[in-house]
C-alpha cells in the first residue's frame, strides 16, 4: 500500500440510506488508507440528516456554508426561478407536478444550495468529490461545481435502471466519470445519450462487502436464533414502495400462519409511507397472527435475504438481482410477471415464476428451490449485470487514485534531442493493419504532397506484422523513416520517439488509416504564413463513406469531445468554415518547437493524445485560438475510424482536462445559425443518402 | 344607475379548509351589502362538497374538477424542458439539469381541469392563497387549475391572504393578476416582490373575519398551560417558547436553536409538531429528537404539542418561529410575542411580531424575552403569595 491517499479529501454526497450503501463501503476503504472523508446533506422535505447520523456518519449542511453575504445572490437566482415557474404554472400545468407551494420551497432550496455548494467546494478543496449520481438537484449542482473547481466528480448508478431512456438524461453529464456496475448499464445509457467514453463498468461495490459480512458474522445463523426460527422454512417477500393489495398475498400468509415450521419475512421499502405500512399490515395481521415479521427498516435486506430459503418478488424490485448474487432462489408470483417486458427475471431464466397456489405447494412440500433454478443462465446474467463485483471496491479505489494523478499532473516539456531541421516537413504515419490501405495510405502521400518543400516520412510500425505490409515496407525508397513500435509502447509514445529524431521544420501526426488529399501541404503552408509559428493546425476529416469525421471538436452536452457536425455529410455548411476551436482530433501540423514546448503527445492520453495535446498547446501558448481548422485542408480514412475505447485513457482525459471541458456545441449552433431541427433534418437525409447507396 | 345596467358577477372560490362561521356569516353579509352593484357568486369544488350544507345560504354552486395524469411521458418530458428553455442560474447550470428529472418529475405530468360554468359575465375570480407551511395538495390544485381557467378565460383572478404572505416563498402570490392582504407587513413585502401594482390591504374590520382563532382559545389554553407546567415540571421563572416546527425546515430550526443553545438552561421549548408530517419511517417527532439530540440536550426542558390543539401556545411566553406559518398568525391575532428568525428576510416589527435577520438580535431578542418572564405572573402565584403574607 502506498500513502497516496494520506492528507487527500474526499467529500460525499449522501440522501437516502439505502442509497448510501453504494458509497460507504468505497469510502471506508479509502479512510483506511489515509484519506479523510467528509459527508455532505442536503435540505430536503425527507430529512436527509437522519440518513447520516443512523449510519453514525459526521455530516455536514450544505446550508452551513451559506453566509450573510450570499443573500443577494441566492434571492436572485429564487426570483429568477420563481418568475420562470410563476410565467409557466399561470397558463398551463406541465410544471404542476407538486403542489405550488411545495415547488416553492423546493426553488428557494435550489437557489441556497446553488450557492452553498459554490462556496464548500471553495472552502474545503476536495481532492475528488462523490455522489451516487448526478440525476437530482443536489448531485446535479455539486458535480457542476466540482467541475467549475476542477475537482474529479465521480458517480455511480442508483439502482436496476429499469426505466426509460430519457429519465437517465444527462447521467454523466458533469461527472468526470460515471462508474457502474455492469456492460448491460452501459449499453443502456448510451443507447440515449450518454457518452460511452466516460460510463466505465466496475461492478457493484456493496455486493461483495455485503456478502463477505454476512459469512463473517454468522448472519444467518445469528438472525434466525434471534427470531427463534433456527429450524423453520423462512420465505422473504419484498415489496416496493408502491404497495399492491394485500389480498394478493392472504393464501401465502394463511399457508405459513397454520404451519409452525414455516415463517414469512415482509419487507417494506425504505420509501415506502409509514401510514401505508400500518394499513397494509393490519390487513394481514387482522385474519393472519402466526409466523409473520413485518420490516421496514429495522433490519438490513441482505441480513433478511441470508436468513430466508426463498425469495418472493410481489413487484419489481432492485433486489432480485441482490438475492442472485447472494445465490439464492428467487419466485416471482405470476400476478407480478409483466410478459415480455424488459429485464424481467423471469424472461431471463434466472427467475421461478409461480401461481400463488403453486408456491404455496412447493413450500409445503418443503422443495427445496435452488433445484428448480437455472444456474448457468444465472451465471451469465450475472456476469453481464454485475461485473468484477468481488474486486468492485479495490477497482473503483484504483479508478479514484488515477483521476487525482490525472488532474493534478502538470505539464512539462519534452526532455530529449530536438534535431536540427532539414527539411520543412516530416510526415509521421502509424502502419495500418491492412496492405491495401496501406498502398493507398503511401499512394497519397506521395501523388499530393508534390512541391511545397522537401519531407521525410517516419513511418510508426508494429512489432508483428502481416507479410504485405512487410512487402510493402521493404520495398519503400527515398526518404523514409521506420521506427518499430514494441508491444507494450503505446502510439503517443511511438509519436513522441518520431518527433524527436524528425528533421522537419512542422511535424505532422496523422492517425491510422488516415489519408491526405490534394494540395494538403499547400493548404498548410498557406495557414503557417497566415497565422504564424505558434499554432496547431487540424483538417477536414471524411470517414470512409464521405461523413464527417473532424471539422473540428466542440463539446457535448455531456461535456464529452465531439467532431462538429460528426457523421453529416463532409461538405456539410457548417463544416467548411475555417476557424479556431479548442481541439482538433486524428491529425495535427505544427512548429517542432512548439511540440516539443508542449511536452509533445501523453502517453496516458492514448486514444486521446490529439485532443490531449491540443489542450496542452492551449495551455502553453496562452492563446485561446492557438488551435485552427483549415477545411480546404482534406483527409480521408480509408478504413474503419479508431473508437476511443480504453478505459484507462478516459480516465486521464476527462480527470487531466475536468475543467476545461464544457458545452461548446450548442454555441458552435447558435454562430452558424443551425438549429437542433436544422441538425436532425441533415442527419435524417445523411441516412437515407448512406441506405441507398448501401 | 342606469335602469338596464347588467350587474357583473364576482366569482368566490370556497374550499374545506377555508371558511369558519364567521367567515360564512361576513361572506352573506358582504353578498347582500353588494347584491344591487355586484353578482357576488360563491363556487365550490366537488372536493369540498362537504361544505356546501354549511355554507348553503350562501347559494353555493357546485363545479366538478377532473383529473388526469401520464407517467413517464417522453412528450411531457420534453414540454417541461422547452419551458425552462434554457434559462440558467447566475454562474451557469440550466434549471432544466437541475430540477427536471427529480423535483419535477421528469415525464409525469398531472393536469386538474375545473369544469366552472363561464356565463361570460364574469369580471373576475376571488380565491385563498396557500402557504408552504399550512396547506393540503388537494386544495392546492384547485388553486393552480383556477389561476389557469381563469386565464384561459380572460378573467382576471385576485388571491386574498389568510395566513401571513410575508415570508421567504412567493410563488403563490405570484400567480394571480392582484393580491388582498390582511396584514401592513405583508404588504410591504409583496409591494417588493410583485410585479404588479394590484395589492391591497384590507381594513382591520375585514381583516380580522379571516381568523384561524376559535371561540374556545383562551380558555382552552389557560387549561392547557396548567396542565403542561405540572407534567413537564417547568418552574415559573423558567421562559417558554414555541416552535412551530415543520419538517421542510428542519436545517433552520436546528440553527435557531444552536444560536440560543447558551440561553438554553433558562429555556422550556415547546414544538408545535403534525401529525401527517411523516417523512420516510420517521414521524416528526422522532426527526427532532434524532436530528436535534445534541442541541436538546443544552436546554431546560422540551415538550411536543400537536398543531391542531393551537391554543397551548398561550403558555409560551413567545414563538419562535423561522417563518410566519399557521401558528404565528394565531399568535399575532392574539397578541402572542412572535419571534421571527430568517436572515433572508429585513428585519422588521409590527406590534408583537418581530422579524430578525442576524444571529446576534436573535440573542438580543432571546435575552429581553428572559428578562421580561421575570415579571409574569399567575393568579395562582399571586394568590398564593398573598395567602403566604397572610393578612395585614
Amino acid at each position: 500500500m502506498t500513502d497516496f491517499w494520506k492528507n487527500k479529501k474526499i467529500i460525499a454526497y449522501i440522501a437516502l440510506q439505502h442509497h448510501t450503501r453504494f458509497i460507504t463501503p468505497v469510502m471506508e476503504n479509502l479512510e483506511s488508507q489515509g484519506a479523510t472523508i467528509k459527508y455532505i446533506v442536503g435540505q430536503a422535505e425527507r430529512s436527509q440528516e437522519i440518513t447520516a447520523i443512523e449510519l453514525g456518519l459526521t455530516y455536514s449542511h450544505i446550508f452551513d456554508f451559506i453566509t450573510d453575504k450570499n443573500h443577494k445572490e441566492i434571492q436572485k437566482n429564487y426570483n429568477l426561478l420563481k418568475n420562470t415557474f410563476a410565467g409557466s404554472l399561470k397558463n398551463d400545468f406541465f410544471l404542476g407536478i407538486l403542489p405550488v407551494t411545495v415547488t416553492d420551497k423546493t426553488l428557494f432550496s435550489t437557489a441556497t444550495e446553488y450557492v452553498g455548494f459554490k462556496n464548500l467546494l471553495k472552502k474545503e478543496k476536495p481532492d475528488l468529490c462523490f455522489a451516487l449520481h448526478e440525476l437530482n438537484r443536489w448531485g446535479k449542482m455539486f458535480a457542476f461545481w466540482a467541475k467549475k473547481s476542477n475537482v474529479p466528480f465521480i458517480t455511480f448508478q442508483e439502482g436496476l435502471t429499469y426505466g426509460l431512456d430519457f429519465g437517465y438524461s444527462g447521467h454523466a453529464q458533469y461527472s468526470t466519470l460515471n462508474l457502474v456496475w455492469g456492460k448491460r448499464i452501459k449499453n443502456k445509457l448510451v443507447s440515449f445519450e450518454a457518452p460511452e467514453s466516460k460510463i466505465i463498468p466496475v461492478g457493484n461495490t456493496h455486493l461483495a462487502k455485503e456478502i463477505a459480512h454476512q459469512t463473517k458474522k454468522k448472519i444467518r445463523k445469528t438472525k434466525r436464533k434471534k427470531y427463534k426460527i433456527s429450524n423453520s422454512f423462512v420465505t422473504l417477500l419484498i415489496l416496493s414502495a408502491r404497495l399492491p393489495v394485500p389480498d394478493l398475498f392472504k393464501p401465502i400468509f394463511k399457508a405459513v400462519s397454520e404451519n409452525t415450521d414455516q415463517k414469512i419475512f415482509v419487507k417494506f421499502h425504505p420509501a415506502c409511507k409509514k401510514l401505508q405500512i400500518d394499513t397494509w399490515i393490519h390487513a394481514v395481521i387482522s385474519q393472519f397472527k402466526n409466523n409473520n415479521f413485518f420490516i421496514h427498516s429495522q433490519e438490513s435486506t441482505y441480513d433478511l435475504i441470508s436468513v430466508a430459503d426463498v425469495v418472493v418478488l410481489g413487484q419489481k424490485s432492485t433486489t432480485g438481482l441482490e438475492t442472485l448474487a447472494f445465490g439464492k432462489p428467487l419466485v416471482k408470483l405470476d400476478f407480478a410477471y409483466t410478459p415480455n417486458s424488459a429485464h424481467s427475471f423471469v424472461d431471463q431464466g434466472v427467475a421461478l415464476k409461480m401461481r400463488t397456489e403453486e408456491f404455496i405447494e412447493h413450500l409445503l412440500e418443503k422443495t427445496d428451490f435452488s433445484s428448480l433454478m437455472d444456474q448457468e443462465k444465472i451465471t451469465q446474467y450475472l456476469e453481464n449485470e454485475l461485473t468484477e463485483t468481488p474486486t468492485a471496491i479495490k477497482k473503483v479505489c484504483a479508478i479514484f487514485e488515477k483521476t487525482i494523478q490525472a488532474n493534478t499532473r502538470p505539464i512539462s516539456s519534452l526532455k530529449g534531442t530536438h534535431q536540427n531541421p532539414d527539411k520543412k516537413w516530416s510526415i509521421i504515419v502509424q502502419v495500418p493493419e491492412n496492405p491495401d490501405v496501406f498502398l493507398s495510405q503511401l499512394e497519397a502521400l506521395a501523388c499530393n504532397s508534390e512541391n511545397q518543400g522537401d519531407y521525410e516520412i517516419i513511418l510508426l510500425e508494429p512489432e508483428k506484422k502481416s507479410k504485405g505490409i512487410v512487402r510493402i515496407l521493404d520495398s519503400l525508397e527515398g526518404d523514409v523513416k521506420k521506427i518499430t513500435i514494441q508491444e507494450g509502447i503505446n502510439s503517443p509514445a511511438m509519436m513522441n520517439k518520431a518527433g524527436e529524431i524528425a528533421k522537419g521544420e512542422i511535424l505532422i501526426f496523422l492517425e491510422k488509416n488516415l489519408a491526405p488529399l490534394k494540395d494538403w501541404l499547400y493548404y498548410l503552408n498557406n495557414a503557417f504564413l497566415k497565422y504564424g509559428n505558434d499554432k496547431i493546425f487540424g483538417a477536414r476529416i471524411s470517414d470512409k463513406t464521405g461523413k464527417i469525421a473532424n471539422a473540428g471538436m466542440v463539446v457535448d452536452h455531456n461535456n464529452a469531445p465531439v467532431s462538429a457536425y460528426l457523421h453529416l455529410n463532409i461538405e456539410f455548411p457548417g463544416g467548411l468554415k475555417e476557424r479556431s476551436f479548442q481541439m482538433v482530433d486524428y491529425f495535427i501540423a505544427m512548429k517542432n518547437n512548439l511540440f516539443f514546448r508542449t511536452g509533445g503527445f501523453t502517453k496516458d492520453a492514448g486514444d486521446y493524445a490529439f485532443l490531449d495535446i491540443c489542450l496542452k498547446a492551449l495551455k502553453v501558448t496562452n492563446d485561446p485560438t492557438a488551435i485552427i481548422y483549415l477545411p480546404k485542408l482534406k483527409m480521408i480514412f480509408l478504413d474503419n475510424i479508431p473508437r476511443k475505447s480504453n478505459m484507462d485513457d478516459s480516465i486521464y482525459f476527462y480527470g487531466k482536462w475536468n475543467s476545461c471541458l464544457w458545452d461548446s456545441e450548442k454555441k458552435l449552433h447558435m454562430d452558424d445559425q443551425v438549429s437542433p431541427k436544422d441538425i436532425d433534418h441533415v442527419k435524417i437525409t445523411s441516412a437515407m443518402q448512406s441506405a441507398i447507396s448501401s | 344607475m342606469a335602469k338596464n345596467h347588467k350587474i357583473k358577477k364576482i366569482l368566490w372560490l370556497i374550499q374545506s379548509n377555508q371558511i369558519t362561521p364567521t367567515i360564512n356569516e361576513f361572506l352573506k353579509l358582504l353578498q347582500t351589502r353588494m347584491e344591487r352593484l355586484i353578482n357576488l357568486s360563491f363556487i365550490v369544488p366537488e372536493t369540498s362538497s362537504e361544505i356546501l350544507e354549511k355554507i348553503k345560504d350562501l347559494n353555493p354552486t357546485s363545479f366538478k374538477v377532473s383529473n388526469r395524469s401520464a407517467t413517464k411521458s417522453y412528450k411531457g418530458y420534453l414540454a417541461k424542458r422547452e419551458i425552462l428553455n434554457e434559462i440558467e442560474f447566475s454562474q451557469g447550470l440550466t434549471f432544466t439539469d437541475v430540477l427536471l428529472l427529480d423535483d419535477l418529475g421528469g415525464g409525469n405530468v398531472i393536469q386538474t381541469t375545473l369544469n366552472i360554468e363561464n356565463s361570460g359575465d364574469t369580471q373576475g375570480l376571488i380565491i385563498q392563497i396557500p402557504t408552504p407551511l399550512g396547506s393540503s395538495e388537494t386544495e392546492e390544485r384547485v388553486f393552480h387549475s383556477a389561476i389557469i381557467w381563469a386565464r384561459q378565460n380572460k378573467i382576471p383572478v385576485i388571491g386574498y391572504e389568510l395566513l401571513p404572505l410575508d415570508n421567504r416563498w412567493t410563488l403563490a402570490a405570484s400567480l394571480p393578476d392582484g393580491v388582498i392582504t390582511r396584514s401592513w407587513e405583508s404588504h410591504e413585502h409583496l409591494e417588493n416582490i410583485l410585479d404588479h401594482n394590484n395589492l391591497w390591504i384590507l381594513p382591520l374590520y375585514e381583516a380580522s373575519i379571516f381568523s384561524s382563532v376559535s371561540n374556545e382559545f383562551n380558555i382552552n389554553g389557560a387549561k392547557a398551560s396548567y396542565h403542561y407546567q405540572t407534567t413537564h415540571k417547568i418552574p415559573d421563572t423558567r421562559t417558554i417558547l414555541y416552535l412551530p416546527h415543520n419538517v421542510a425546515m428542519i436545517y433552520e430550526y436546528q440553527e435557531m436553536l444552536r444560536i440560543i443553545a447558551p440561553l438554553g438552561k433558562k429555556l422550556h421549548l415547546m414544538f408545535s409538531y403534525g401529525e401527517d408530517q411523516v417523512r420516510g419511517a420517521h414521524t416528526q417527532k422522532e426527526m427532532v429528537e434524532i436530528i436535534y439530540k445534541n442541541e436538546l440536550e443544552q436546554f431546560a426542558s422540551y415538550s411536543f404539542h400537536n398543531m391542531n390543539s393551537p391554543w397551548e401556545m398561550l403558555m409560551a411566553d413567545s414563538l419562535a418561529a423561522c417563518s410566519p406559518c399557521f401558528q404565528t398568525n394565531i399568535a399575532q391575532e392574539k397578541n402572542i410575542p412572535t419571534l421571527i428568525f430568517d436572515p433572508m428576510l429585513p428585519a422588521m416589527t409590527n406590534g408583537f411580531k418581530q422579524r430578525v435577520n442576524t444571529m446576534e438580535s436573535l440573542k438580543k431578542a432571546m435575552e429581553n424575552l428572559i428578562t421580561r418572564k421575570a415579571k409574569k405572573m399567575e393568579f395562582g402565584t399571586i394568590f398564593m403569595q398573598l395567602a403566604k403574607a397572610g393578612r395585614k
